[in-house]
Parts: C-alpha cells; structure tokens; sequence
C-alpha cells in the first residue's frame, strides 16, 4: 500500500515531525496539531499515521526518556529522514505550482 | 502513575497491553497518561477519566492490531515435557483435589454425555429416510356439529387421498399405508406367528428410503400377492436372506400364499416407520362412498412438486372435502377435519390418538439438564481451581522472573486443564459404556457408543469447550499474578475473585435447589396417581381375545376363577367415537357417547358402583333388549341435573347394532376412570347385546396365578379350537400408562442425584480450601481461647448466607417450572409449600454435613502446628 504521495494527515504529521525535532513524539504532535490547526486529532490516529511513515521510511524512532508527568513512561521521538524530506520538498512544489494557477487566491470573474 | 485510578481503567490498559505490539506499548500508556494530566488540569478529574477511557477504546484499531507480530513462541518438546512433569508432581502433591476435580469433571461429562447421546437419538428421528423433510402426513378427525367435542387421528379413509391429490396441484405424490395383520405359518412347521403388517401402494419405496439386499426397488411388489420383508423377518422365516422366490403361507380371512419379490435392511430403532412386513395394498371394493369420508384406517403421505408452498395447501385443507360431504355431514352432524403435519415434525409434536410419541418438551428439559451439569461440572473446577492457585504463587513469580510470557504461563495452564479434562473424558467414556445396558432398557432405545461417529464428535466437543471455559478464567487469573508479590508473600485474592466465587456457589446452589424441590414434586405426584382411585377392580383381571361363550361357562368352573363376563370394551379402552340419540324421536340431538355392550356379569366383576336405579338383571328379560345405564359424566351431556332425574330417560341408539335400540336408562353409575387417571372421564352408555362378545374379562383370586392360566389356557384351547391364545393383564395395561411419568421420575431423581453430588464436590473442595488458607487466623483464635463449636460455626456461617441467599432465588424458579409441568395432567394436586420447607432442610443438612467435616479438622487441630511458620 505505499503510495508514491502521502494523505493529507500523514503529510501534516511528517511536517510536524521535521519540525518538532527532539520533541517530536506523539502527544506532542496531537497537542501542536489542536493548537495549531484547532481541530482534533485523536492520539490513536497520530500514533498509527507515525507507524505507517515508519513503515515507508519516511521517519526514524528511538526511545528517548521518561518523565513524571508520563508516570516515568519513556517517549518515542522520531526524526525525519532525507528521504522523508526529499518528498515533503516535492509535494511542497507540486502543491505551489497548483497555487499558481489561482494567483493573489482570487476567483477572476468573468 | 495515579493510584487513585479506578479498576476500569487499570483493567482497560491490561487490555490493551494484550492486543498492543509489545515495543510500542510503553509510549502508548505514556502518551495517554501525558494525556490524561493534561485533561485533568484542563477538566477536571471525572472529564478527564472519562477521555482517558475513550482514547484507549480507540486505540484498539486495525493500525494497531494488525501491527502484533504473532510471535510463534516454539515451545519446543522439552518445554512441554517440562510443563507436564510440573503438572504431574503438582498433582501429586495436591492428590486430594486434583482427585475430586477429575471426580466432578468426569461425573458431569458422563451424565452431559448419556443425556447428549439420547437426545441425539429423539432428535435424529426418522433421518434415514433421504426425503425426510420433504414429506407431509394428512390427517382426518371428526367433530360433532351438537356438543363440539372432536377427535382426530393420523390417518383418513381410502378415498379422502384421492380427492386430495385431485383438487390439489400442489401435490407431486401421494402414498397410502395401511397397517393389518395376519397369521403367518412358520415353513416346515405348524407354528403360526401373528404379524404386524403393512399393505402399501409401490410409490411408497419412491418417498420412503429402503435399502434392498435382494431383489430390486424397481418394481418391489408386482403382484397382489407379492410380499417384501425385512432381514429380521427372513432369517426369523428362513433362516437366511436369500428368500426371493420363496413362499410363505397366511391365514387370516383367508389363506394367502405370498411371493416374496424383496429383502430389506433392517430399520434403525429411531424411526416412525417400522414395517417388518410389506405387501400390496389394494383399493377397497366395498367402498361406500359417504361413509368412507368418516374412515381413518389409511394413512397417508404426500410430496409437493418444486417451488409449491405448502402454505398453500395448509390454507385450503380444511374445506377441500365439503363439495363432497357437506351434505352428509348435515345428516350425521358431524363434521369431517383435516391437518397436515411435516414427517419431521410427527416424532416430537405429534400426539393424536392412537400415537405414544414423547413430548418435545421432555427432550429439551434433558437436554437442559445436560448442559446445566456440565456447566456446573465447569463452576466446580474454576472455583477450585482459583482458589488453589494463590499455592501456586511463587511458582509463576519464578517463571516471570526468568523472563515467562503471559502467553506461555497462560498455555501452560490450559495445556494442564486440557490433560485433566482428558483424564476425565477417558473415564467417563468407561462410565458410559458400562451403563449404557440399562440406560437403554430402561429408555427402550438401542443407544451405541462404537459405530456412532456422533458420540465421538460430541466427545471431542465437550473436551475442548470444558476446557476452555474451565480453564480460561483461571490460566488468565494466575498468569496475571506480579512476581514482586508473590515472591514476597503479599499476594492475596483480589476481591473480585471472591465475589466471582461465591456468586458460582450461589449459582451451583440454585440449581440443586431446584433439582431436589423438582424431585419431591414429581414423587409426590406419582404417588399421588397410584394411589388415586380408580373407582373400579383392576386387580387380578385377566383378558382373554375371542373367545368362546363355552370357553366363559367352562372357565368360571376353574378353582380360583371367581367371575368371567364378556363386554366390548374394558375400562382404559373407552373412546369418543360413537354416538347415541337422547331420546326417540328423530329429531333428537345426537349426543357423543362411547357405548359399553356387556353381559349380566360385567358391573360385578369391576365392583362397579350403582348410584340411582339398578343394574342389569336376569329376572327383567327386557333389560336384555332394552335397557340402558349411563356413567355420571354422561348425565350433564344429556341434560340430566341429577341421577334421580335419568332413570327412565329414552335413548335410541341406532347404526352399527343393527336393529335400532330403543330403550330406557334403567340406572346411573357412579363415576370411574375410564381411561386412567391421566385421561379425563369418558361418558358412556351401557347395555347388552349378544354380538358384543370381543373381550372376556377373568376375575381370578389365587395364589397360584401361573396354575390357573395354565387351566384357562387349556379350556381356552377345546372351545376355541384354531385360535391363537391372546392375553393380557389389566392391571399391567395400566399401569404401562404410569409408564412415562414412572420413567420421568427415575431419569429426574437420578440426575438431581449426580447435581447433588457435584454441587456437593464443589463444596467440600471449597471448604478444604477454606479452612488450609485461615489455618493461621484459627490457631490464633484457639490460642486467644475460642471454643471448637465457635469457630465452627464460625467456618460454616459463611456457606450459611450463601445457601439462604440460593434458596431465596430457587424457589420461584422450582415452583414456577414445575407448575408447568403438573399443569398438563387432567388430575394432579396443588405444590404444597410444605414441599420447599423439605427441601430447605435437605440442603441446610447436606451443606452443614459437607462443610462441618473440614471445619471440625480445623478446629480441632494443634495450634501450634497451625502457627508454626513455613
């Protein structure tokens, strides 16, 4: 099921991922996800889309530390590979390129 | 992490480490813990559990379950051979209730497998016919346009099958059997042996399945006098299979000789159709058009075509007949009735007349049974089983320690729960075979355990699921147990398990409960059946089929022979067919009588009471001609208020005596039961005629009763020369009716016997268990000074509440469901409390016997041994 191209949640997540750095795991990625974006992202979700990058290679994970405020539990963070960023560059181009065909985001009347 | 965290949540985060890929469940819970404070701060504590609770519920998805690398753990051969040699010491160590756990175990697999086995059989009724559930029955009865009382039977007059296939395009086949007799000389001797046969038309091979071992099923009877049999019968006849060809001789009517054209495997002991004997059925040729509607001799089977609905044929099965009968229904006032009933369904739902089938409900109440045995079987072994395993504590903190998984504790446990089982399982099979013999002479079934591949499959079935649920609970249990608690010796039985445990005992409870309450019930009832009266003489009543009136003056002159008296009937044999005019006129209602013709000496013999009037006597000569009496039940159905009222009331009777009695009701009888007590009383009219000389009822009083049957038997044979000496007991025929409640009563007492005990296995194992683990705490009371009798009563108040509590909610249940039953019997008394008083005591004794034994252990033993520390 690899896709050449990521779905719009995995692409937001790999984003976050490159720039959360040393903090990029996942609850903080859902909270930034609230913040940011207002809209709710289930932890699950935030998880199994992690997993699923993984999967294609895009990001890399280590266990770093626990803290308290996780009940000692440790974290896993995650950072992006070059492959990951090679293709956030690419779908960052393609997505600027479609832009362009509606300049200044107006709708030209008629 | 929180300590103040509910066991919901605690048991939901187990959960989820069971299903969650092992390496990314720690980020998981800690995520959800971040989570989780975060909300707290945010919503407070309750908002926040509950959030808690719903992430984890959606972590438990396809992108998480399917991530589980299904490890093969590949416990090699040492591995399992290690677990079994563990097991076995354990066992050895713990001989006491490992015995009782494959007591219990194989007790209730033997009973869930004797009772499986006869279900099976009622259940698998007449599938050795192919097209069994393609097969319909129609079936005829009457009903009376005046009183409304009706009857109906299985089968209908030869003619009603005729119209039926004709006015129904539904219809594929139609067959006709018709059951007879005759007398069938032995080859090369004398000897005639009375027969029951069947004469059928040819189709019948095409609907039914018959499996021929000699000659063919093309054209199996071409002849009127074609005969086809069974193995049975041809080596009975015979003495071989080989007969095709061969003749045999009948005398009946008449004197056949038969063809034989076919041999028939034999009929398995589970099916409706049982013809040893099958020859030709020929269309009557004194076929009275009318009277042949009203005739339900043949009975008769049909097939649909495709794609017809038997719902359509239902719907019209009622008035297909009256374009042919309505007008002699008028006449006769009575009405012709139809059904139609699927093969499959005759064995269990069918019980007309002339039918002894078992009741449906019966099976289903065994097969409960069964089920519930096992499964308290299952309670016993779990209960145990958890209690034990707090003794087994320091093994499984071991295994842990030295890197276990739950799964393979988990796998061990059950592999030792599966050996135990299996242990069961092999003595229960020796159970069953032994007792098989009389389970089936009792039953009258013929039940194996070797060709029966069901037997087997059920075998194997029972294993794996007692298993499972037996040892499920408690491998879950144990394999959950921290290292760090059992090692140091904190580890108690969480409050769980004690609630879950007591609720199985109460469960267990209920159930014997309700077994023993059932059992007195039913005893009760069937003394109370016996015992009831019947209102006339049945015992030492000999009968005799035809015979002769010299064979009656002669017999009566045999010493210990007190009367002889000729009649039609005799009580238990009345029935509701026949009909009587109340008064003289032809325009006087037809009332529904069954009509006993006797002879002077009838009403003597059965002690039969007179309560108006008189009874027939040889000083009025017109008694014989034109007198009548009538049972008490017969007053209100000729609009009698009371006996006094009858006598002298006109009856004219007319039809089948010939010449149209008119008489006048001379006396009345006092009721009696004239069907048994499970029957209602059956109205009837009594007189004399000479042609009513069917059956010869013998009073006999002796003590040498073999002695007079042998004298009775030779009169018999001078005056009714060429006869076959046919008799029978009326007290026996009786009392074959008990015979199902009798039965009932035995398979109940018997079961609720082995409940009780297995309930009583349970208990015992509990209160062993119960008095080793408060060891300490009771030599510390003795020490402190406590009497013996107090800690008893101590050790056993416990169980007390229990039993109280399961009596509170058995005894509905009991009363309930046996009311049900009773409810069927015309005659029966009222439960009496008195009953559930009973068994309260019962279970009380049994439960204080059962416990009191280990408590007095316990209490009675040294102290010092008790404190003493491991």
């Amino acid at each position: 099921m690899n896709k050449p191209f990521l779905g719009e949640f995995e692409e937001l997540v790999l984003i976050l991922v490159a720039g959360l750095h040393e903090n990029a795991y996942g609850a903080a990625i859902a909270d930034e996800i609230e913040e940011r974006l207002g809209r709710d992202a289930n932890l699950s979700a935030v998880h199994v889309t992690l997993y699923r990058l993984e999967d294609k290679g895009y990001i890399r994970s280590k266990l770093g530390g626990g803290t308290n405020q996780r009940g000692g539990r440790r974290k896993r963070i995650y950072t992006i590979t070059s492959a990951g960023m090679a293709m956030l560059r690419v779908m960052k181009e393609a997505r600027i390129d479609l832009w362009k065909m509606v300049p200044e985001l107006k709708v030209s009347k008629i | 992490m929180n300590q103040e965290h509910s066991h919901w949540l605690k048991g939901a985060f187990r959960l989820l480490e069971s299903v969650c890929p092992e390496d990314l469940y720690e980020e998981i819970e800690g995520d959800l813990i971040q989570r989780f404070q975060r909300d707290q701060k945010k919503l407070g504590a309750r908002r926040a559990r509950l959030k808690l609770l719903w992430n984890i519920i959606r972590f438990f998805r396809p992108g998480i379950l399917f991530r589980r690398k299904f490890s093969f753990q590949f416990n090699t051969i040492t591995m399992l051979l290690s677990y079994f040699k563990i097991m076995v010491r354990n066992m050895h160590k713990t001989m006491n209730y490992t015995l009782l756990n494959v007591l219990g175990l194989a007790l209730g697999i033997t009973c869930a497998l004797t009772i499986f086995l006869y279900v099976y059989d009622e259940l698998t009724f007449d599938r050795n016919h192919a097209r069994y559930d393609e097969i319909y029955r129609l079936n005829g009865g009457w009903k009376s346009m005046t009183d409304g009382s009706s009857d109906a039977y299985t089968g209908v007059g030869y003619i009603v099958g005729e119209y039926f296939k004709k006015d129904f395009p539904e219809i594929d086949q139609m067959v006709r059997i018709q059951y007879w007799g005759m007398n069938i000389e032995k080859p090369g001797t004398d000897e005639q042996i009375s027969e029951h046969t069947s004469r059928v038309e040819p189709d019948v091979f095409k609907i039914f399945s018959f499996e021929f071992i000699a000659g063919s099923d093309r054209n199996p009877l071409p002849d009127a006098n074609s005969m086809v049999m069974t193995r049975k019968t041809a080596m009975k006849y015979f003495n071989s299979v080989d007969v095709v060809g061969k003749t045999l001789k009948s005398f009946g009517h008449d004197t056949i000789d038969w063809k034989i054209t076919g041999v028939i495997e034999d009929y398995p002991d589970n099916t409706q159709i049982k013809m040893d004997i099958i020859t030709k059925l020929v269309p009557p040729n004194d076929l009275q058009a009318n009277a042949d509607w009203f005739e339900y001799r043949y009975r008769t089977y049909f097939t649909l075509k495709p794609n017809a609905s038997i719902r359509a044929v239902e719907d019209r099965i009622q008035f297909f007949t009256k374009p042919y009968v309505s007008d002699y229904e008028k006449e006769i006032g009575f009405t012709q009735e139809h059904s139609i009933i699927p093969f499959s369904k005759i064995h269990l739902y069918s019980h007309l007349t002339g039918e002894n089938n078992p009741q449906a409900s019966t099976v289903f109440i065994f097969l409960i049974i069964g089920i519930f045995i096992l499964v308290m079987a299952c309670i016993n072994f779990i209960n145990l089983a958890t209690a034990r395993s707090l003794k087994r504590g320091k093994e499984i903190g071991v295994r842990k320690v030295a890197g276990a998984l739950k799964s393979q504790l988990m796998l061990q446990f059950l592999s030792e729960t599966l050996f135990i089982t299996i242990l069961a399982a092999l003595l229960s099979v020796i159970a069953v075979y032994l007792l098989l013999p009389s389970v089936n002479s009792y039953s009258g079934k013929n039940l194996t355990i070797f060709n029966n591949s069901a037997f087997w499959t059920m075998l194997g079935m029972i294993v794996l699921i007692v298993s499972l649920i037996s040892g499920g609970y408690p491998s879950f249990v144990m394999s959950a147990f921290k290292p760090s608690e059992t090692l140091k010796g904190t580890l108690r039985g969480s409050g769980i398990n004690q609630r879950l445990r007591q609720a199985l005992v109460v469960f267990q409870f209920v159930v014997s409960i309700s077994l023993i309450a059932g059992t007195l019930i039913v005893v009760n009832h069937l003394n109370f059946l016996r015992s009831k009266e019947l209102g006339f003489n049945k015992d030492q009543v000999l009968l005799i089929q035809r015979a002769t009136q010299a064979t009656k003056e002669q017999i009566v002159n045999i010493a210990g022979v007190v009367q002889a008296s000729f009649s039609n009937k005799v009580p238990g044999m009345l029935t509701t067919g026949r009909t009587i005019i109340n008064g003289w006129d032809k325009s006087d209602p037809q009332v529904v009588m069954d009509q006993l013709v006797v002879d002077y000496d009838y009403i003597d013999l059965y002690d039969l009471e007179i309560l108006e009037g008189r009874g027939f006597s040889k000083d009025n000569p017109s008694d014989a001609t034109e007198a009548f009496l009538i049972n008490e039940t017969a007053l209100s159905k000729l609009g009698y208020k009371n006996a006094k009222e009858a006598i002298g009331g006109e009856l004219w009777l007319d039809g089948d005596w010939g010449d149209g009695k008119k008489g006048r009701i001379i006396g009345v009888l006092k009721d009696f039961h004239t069907n048994g007590v499970n029957s209602p009383i059956l109205p009837f009219s009594m007189f004399m005629h000479p042609n009513a000389m069917r059956v010869l009822s013998v009073k006999i009083s002796s003590s040498d009763l073999p002695g007079v049957l042998a004298k009775i038997e030779e009169v018999y044979k001078t005056t009714a020369p060429n006869r076959v000496f046919v008799y029978s007991f009326l007290d026996q025929d009786f009392d074959r009716q008990y015979q199902a409640e009798d039965r009932f009563m035995t398979i109940f007492t018997f079961f609720a016997g082995v409940g009780i005990i297995i309930g009583c296995l349970g208990l015992y194992g509990l209160a062993m268990f119960m008095a080793e683990q408060r060891t300490k705490e009771i030599g510390i009371r003795k020490v402190l000074g406590a009497t013996g009798g107090s800690i008893l009563a101590l050790l056993t108040s416990n169980f007390l509440k229990l039993v109280a509590i399961s009596f509170v909610l058995a005894t509905p249940v009991a009363y309930f469901g046996m009311e049900q039953w009773l409810s069927k019997f015309p005659y029966r008394e009222q439960i009496s409390p008195m009953l559930f008083v009973i068994t309260g005591c019962a279970v009380l004794a049994i439960t204080v016997l059962t416990v009191s034994y280990q408590a007095m252990r316990a209490a009675t033993g040294n102290p010092v041994n008790a404190l003493r520390a491991e």
